[in-house]
This record gives C-alpha cells, structure tokens and sequence, in this order.
C-alpha cells in the first residue's frame, strides 16, 4: 500500500491489456463457434468422407477457415476496441446527460473549487474537470482515458445533500481513482463491455414492447396475424441476449474490488477526515443510486454500486469475481475504525433522516390518491365545442391530434411555470412536463404550498414503505395514455414513480422523456422535495 | 591487456553508474522545487484575496480596527518575505491572524450574511485547502528526495555535488482540520 502520491503514481496497476486479451478471445471463439454451426448444420458439409469414414466434427475447422475466421475475429474485436474507446469520455458523459459544473452558480462554484483542490493534491498532474449528472439520484463518479483527460462527475442529488467536508471525501476518493490508474482500466473496460450490456437492453425493450402491446386489447388481432413464428424469433433473440448480458458482467472480473478500498485510503489520506467519508458513503448508500438511470451499465466507474446485488453484500469467491465494490458495511467498518468511531455513532448522527423514515413506515396505507375521501381528483370537464366532455380519470382515449391533452382531448396551452414551458390542460390542470424539466422545477426553490397539497404531500409520503420493497418495479397500467407529442399508439406512456424517493405517480413517454402530471401532482412532487431538502439542510 | 580491460571496463561502469544516480537526484530534485512552486501559486492567491476580504470585513466591524490591521500587516510581510524559513513564519502569522479575524466575524451576523462575504469565505477555504494539499505533495516530494540523498550509495554522490535536504513546509501550530459537524 503506497503512502504518498507520489508513490502512488509509480506503482500504477495496468490490466487494460488482459481485457483487450480477452475481448479478442471472445470474439475469436465466438467466430469460430457461428462459423462451426454454419457449416454443419445450415450448409450440410458432410462429414463422411468417400472411403466410409467419418471425420470428426473438428476437422471441418480446417486451417483455412481457421485463419479466415480468427482474423475476421481480430479484426471486428480491434474495430469494437476502437469505436468503443474513441472519445470515450464524451460519449460517456454525453450518454448520461453531464454538463460542466457552471461558474455562475454558488453551489456548482463549491463543486469546482474541490475538484481544483483535488487536481492540487496530486501534484497538479491531473487537470481534473468537474461534470455534473442532473438527476435527484445520489452517486459519484471518474473518467479517464488513454490521453490523460479525467474527469469527476457527481449527480445533482449529491451536490444538494451533502455538506462540503462530505463532497470533499468524495471527490477525494475519485481522485484516488485517477491517481492511481485503475480509474483509466474502470472507464475502458466499463465502456468495452458497455456495449454487450446494450444490446442485450435493446433487445429486452424491444421484446418487452411487442409484450405489452401483444397483452393488450388493442392490438389483439395483430399478434394473430404475426402468428407463432415472431415468438419463437424473438425467444432466440433473448437467449443471445441472455448470452450478451452475461458477457457484460464478464467486464467486471477485470475490475478488482480491492481498488475501493485502496481508493477510499487514499481520501483520507488527503482529507484526514474519515468521518466525512463514512457520512457521505452512509447517506448515498441509503438513498436512490440511480439504479435505471443511464449509465447504470458502467456500475463499476461509481462510488458505490447503483446496481442492487446480492453479491455487493457478500465475500466468496463468485462475489469477488463478479461484483465490482465491496461490502458497503466493510468499508464503512474500516472508517470508522480510523475515526475511532462506531457505526453506531453514525447512526446516531444520522438519526433525524433515519426517524423519519421509520416513522413513515408504521402503516402503510396502500391507496393511491384517488382512493382518499376529501383529496379526491374531481373527474375532469371541459367544454369542447359547445360540448361537455367528460373522460374520466384514466380512460384510455384514442388520440386524433398532437398537443392534446389525452385525458380531455383538449388542446394544450402553453404556459411558463418556475422559468420552464410547459404544456397545461385547461380542462383538468394537468400538465406535460420536459423530463428535464422536470429536474429544474423540482429545484428551484418555489412558492408556499397550500394545506391542501401539504396534505396530498403528506400521504403521497406515507406510501414511501410500500415502495421500498420493490422500488423499481415500474408500474404498467392498462389504462396507460398516449404520448400527446409523440402521438405513437403502439408505444403509450408508462406509468411510473418519478423515482422511489418521491413516489408520485406519473406517465412517462420513453420515446420522448416527457413527462405527464395529472392536477398537483408536480406541486405534490416540488412540496415534498422541498420539504426533504429543507430537512436535510438545516 | 586483460586485466587492463577489465580495469577500464569496471571504471566506464562506474562512470556510468554515478552519471545515473546524480540525474536521478537532479529529478527528484526538480520535482520538489516544481512542487513548492505550486504552493508559491496558492499562497499568492491568498495574498490577493485578503484586501478584498478586509476590504468587505470593514463596513462591518466598526469596532475591530485592531484584527483588520493585524491581518494587513501580516499579508504584507508575507508577501515581502524571500527567504524559505521567512516565508513559512510570515505564512504561519498570517494563517493564525485570518484564523482570529474569522472567529471575531462569527459575531457580526450581517457580516455572516453578506453575499460577498459569503463568496470570499468560500475562495478562502478552497484556497486554504488547496495551500494544504500543495504542502502535502511537497513534503511528499521533499520527503522522497531526503530518502533518497541519504541513503547508500546515493549519499556519496549528493555529498561530492553538495545536494542539500530539502526543508518541509511544517505549520506551526497543527491544528487538525474539525471533524464537521453533523447537520441534517
């Protein structure tokens, strides 16, 4: 364990090499596998020769097909190693919707002086640049590539919970990372392997769609027409697949968990504050790491996993192969340890945040909003045309135009609310919302909410428990609506938590990322934001 | 003729060995002057920030002539000093006079409260970080080169071309960074 960073900096790790090595051995014996099943099964080369014998399977790899499949192999594998690695940081950052922290922002302007004071620490080798992830989920990142460009990356989430002892540790630890290499063979294995993980994605979506609409009422006689052999294609496309995603996880045996450890030494060797550190991992631990967000695939670039895995939690062998950071309990142990501390300290400081989710978890009452006597939404009117339309909240409508509301059918008006247009219905108050949007009204501080949201706030709070036991489980409604931009039947909008933390129910379209909130549900939504944050700052 | 060449070949040997060495030490050498340097740059920011900061600090505090002036007056000699060891005093007296003009402003909330008060405190810690993070890495570097001019063989070499130990930047008082405060 090298003590200073200078030393560091000598004793980098390399295993970049090995997985190249065995991306090109993927792909070669995954060549010579297509090229084996080809020729016996789909052409017929027979195996018998004219003297009555039989040559063994293996001889129909003869040199020549050996040599024409491996460079092929070697060929594809070194183009795969090229696009995924050309202007890796960019893409990667671009994927997960970063920007540079800006200068004119108080909080952002904090971000990018630690950033500085961490490019200082190593000796100014390292012109880090600070990016932020506009997201409400907690987590924290680095980059690097082959050219000596990093950069460190935390999610808005953080920037607004944590106090700036925390984000120190934090970036401390990404700097770490940078400093000593194994933040260059994180980011390109991450991204090699990224792009299994991707189609393997792009294939479950895609067989998830024809699903849904294949369950669905609508498209009923569709799926008869297409008859059985559409299924049957698509169960092979899963099994590669399958196949695929099992790959992806393979990345993660070139990536030592170990490095968290030594990554987490080393902030508190700069910071000497391992208390700050221990806080902040406790506090991203328990909250949304953005599982689900783009990027999730790269999980071993992020402080602590956004992945939920049993493997994180445990220390055998499997575990170790295929799980990119350790324990969280381990390395919250061995902080503490060096603050002289204990977990229960840590608890205790962090009673307040944890109290008040106990206290929301006494009886959950599994409602929706509507079910609620008093806060119930009033079914929506509106007069179109000299005619009272009543849709009912829900109905699925059969949209004839773009930019209408597609619970009345009535047209959307343009309104600017907390800085952002959105599109309002006049009939029924809802609102569709850019998803990013979504984020900058959520942000903003806004005005006084009214008891009435207060209370729809309050309950919308208490159904947190029942969340928490499958947080992610996106919910599909039947009576799902149509995207009033997109317009497309076949793809309706999803219903959906805006995210487990702030459990407001909404539709989401996923061709466009807009967003539909019934009548205040984006107050409901800003009210407990605001509330959660408020708490967490004072 | 061959324990000639055997004699000229050990001596080219060590010709080399020593040409080794001694550019190895001229590295390390270069690296910490480089690293002080970078503490140069912090330190220099510092000294720019404080006329600002006292500047702020005045329309304030009507009743603190006395701490405003001592933190001038400490900015300047900082500045004025040349010599390593002038400079680390200087240095030192400064922290320690910031340290006390902060501590006098906790009971000035409008001061507190001030939007430019607000932003300068912020340049400040990230300055004073940085100035301690700059130090760690040169007594890193500083630390890495005494190792190396005074240990064997080396420390032939570094006696024949007078290499001399380098000075850690060592603060006076090592008032370890609080623990923060836990605040939800």
């Amino acid at each position: 364990m090298p003590y200073s960073f200078v030393e560091i900096q000598q004793s980098k790790s390399r295993s970049i090499q090995w997985s190249l090595a065995f991306l090109i051995a993927l792909y070669v014996a995954g060549a010579l596998l297509i090229v084996w099943v080809v020729k016996y099964y789909f052409l017929g080369t027979t195996l018998d020769l004219p003297s009555g014998l039989r040559r063994s399977p293996f001889d129909l790899l003869d040199p020549a097909t050996l040599l024409w499949t491996a460079g092929g192999a070697l060929a594809l594998s070194a183009g795969h190693w090229l696009v995924a690695t050309h202007a890796l940081i960019d893409k990667t950052v671009q994927y997960m919707s970063g920007r540079v922290a800006a200068d004119g922002k108080d909080d952002e302007r904090v971000f990018r002086n630690i950033v500085a004071e961490a490019s200082v620490a190593t000796g100014g080798k390292y012109l880090i640049e600070p990016y932020l992830i506009p997201t409400t989920a907690m987590n924290a990142f680095a980059l690097q590539d082959f050219q000596g460009r990093s950069v460190i990356g935390i999610t808005e989430g953080l920037l607004k919970r944590l106090n700036r002892e925390q984000l120190e540790a934090v970036v401390a630890h990404e700097a770490g990372h940078i400093a000593s290499g194994d933040c260059l063979e994180t980011t390109v294995t991450s991204v090699v392997f990224k792009a299994f993980d991707t189609i393997c994605d792009v294939t479950r979506r895609m067989l998830f769609y024809s699903n849904i609409s294949g369950s669905s009422r609508y498209s009923s006689s569709r799926r008869e027409e297409k008859g059985g052999s559409f299924g049957a294609l698509l169960l092979v496309i899963f099994l590669i697949a399958l196949v695929l995603k099992f790959i992806g996880y393979l990345g993660s045996l070139f990536i030592s968990r170990q490095r968290e450890y030594r990554a987490d030494a080393m902030a508190v060797r700069l910071t000497r504050n391992p208390l700050a550190l221990a806080e902040a991992l406790h506090i991203i631990d328990r909250r949304w790491k953005g599982g689900g967000i783009p990027g999730e695939a790269m999980d071993a670039i992020f402080i602590l996993s956004p992945r939920q895995s049993a493997y994180d939690d445990q220390e055998n062998l499997f575990s170790d192969l295929f799980s990119t950071h350790p324990p969280i309990k381990k390395r919250l142990g061995i902080l503490l340890d060096m603050a002289h501390a204990r977990e229960s300290d840590l608890d205790k400081a962090m009673n307040k945040a944890k109290s008040r989710d106990e206290m929301l978890g006494n009886d959950p009452p599994a409602k929706t909003l509507k079910d609620i006597p008093g806060v119930a939404i009033p079914a929506p009117l509106a007069t179109v045309g000299g005619a009272v339309i009543a849709s009912g909240l829900g109905l699925p409508v059969v949209p004839v135009a773009k930019n209408l509301c597609p619970r009345c059918q009535v047209p959307l008006v343009p309104e600017v609310y907390e800085g952002v247009q959105i599109g309002r219905c006049t009939a029924c108050l809802g609102a569709l919302v850019g998803e990013m949007d979504v984020l900058h009204i959520v942000g903003t501080k806004s005005m006084q909410f009214d008891g009435r949201i207060q209370e729809l706030a309050r309950i919308t709070r208490e159904q947190v428990k029942v969340l928490k036991s499958n947080p992610f489980d996106h919910i599909y409604d039947q009576k799902s609506i149509v995207c009033p931009s997109c317009l497309d039947t076949n793809r309706r909008m999803t219903r959906r938590f805006v995210n487990p933390r702030y459990p407001v129910e909404v539709d989401k379209c996923k061709l466009c990322a807009r967003v539909w909130f019934d009548r205040d549900e984006l107050e409901i939504l800003q009210c407990l934001y605001e509330n959660e944050n408020m708490a967490v700052n004072k | 003729m061959v324990p000639f060449l055997i004699v000229v070949g050990v001596l080219v040997m060590l010709v080399l060995m020593i040409v080794g060495m001694y550019n190895a030490l001229i590295q390390m050498r270069v690296a910490f002057q480089n690293a002080w340097s970078q503490i140069d740059v912090q330190l220099k920011r510092r000294h720019d920030l404080i006329p600002n900061l006292v500047e702020t600090a005045k329309g304030y505090m009507t009743h603190e002539r006395g701490t405003l002036e001592g933190v001038t007056k400490a900015r300047q000699m900082a500045v004025d000093a040349s010599t390593i060891s002038d400079k680390l005093a200087a240095e030192n007296m400064l922290t320690s006079s910031l340290r006390s003009l902060m501590a006098v402003a906790e009971n000035y909330p409008n001061l507190k409260a001030d939007q430019t008060m607000l932003r300068l405190q912020e340049e400040l810690t990230t300055t004073e970080n940085k100035i301690g993070f700059a130090r760690q890495y040169y007594n890193d570097e500083a630390g890495r080169y005494n190792t190396a001019i005074q240990t064997f063989p080396n420390s032939i070499i570094a006696s024949q071309f007078a290499f001399k130990p380098a000075e850690f930047f060592q603060l006076d008082d090592v008032a370890e960074r609080n623990a923060p405060q836990v605040k939800f």
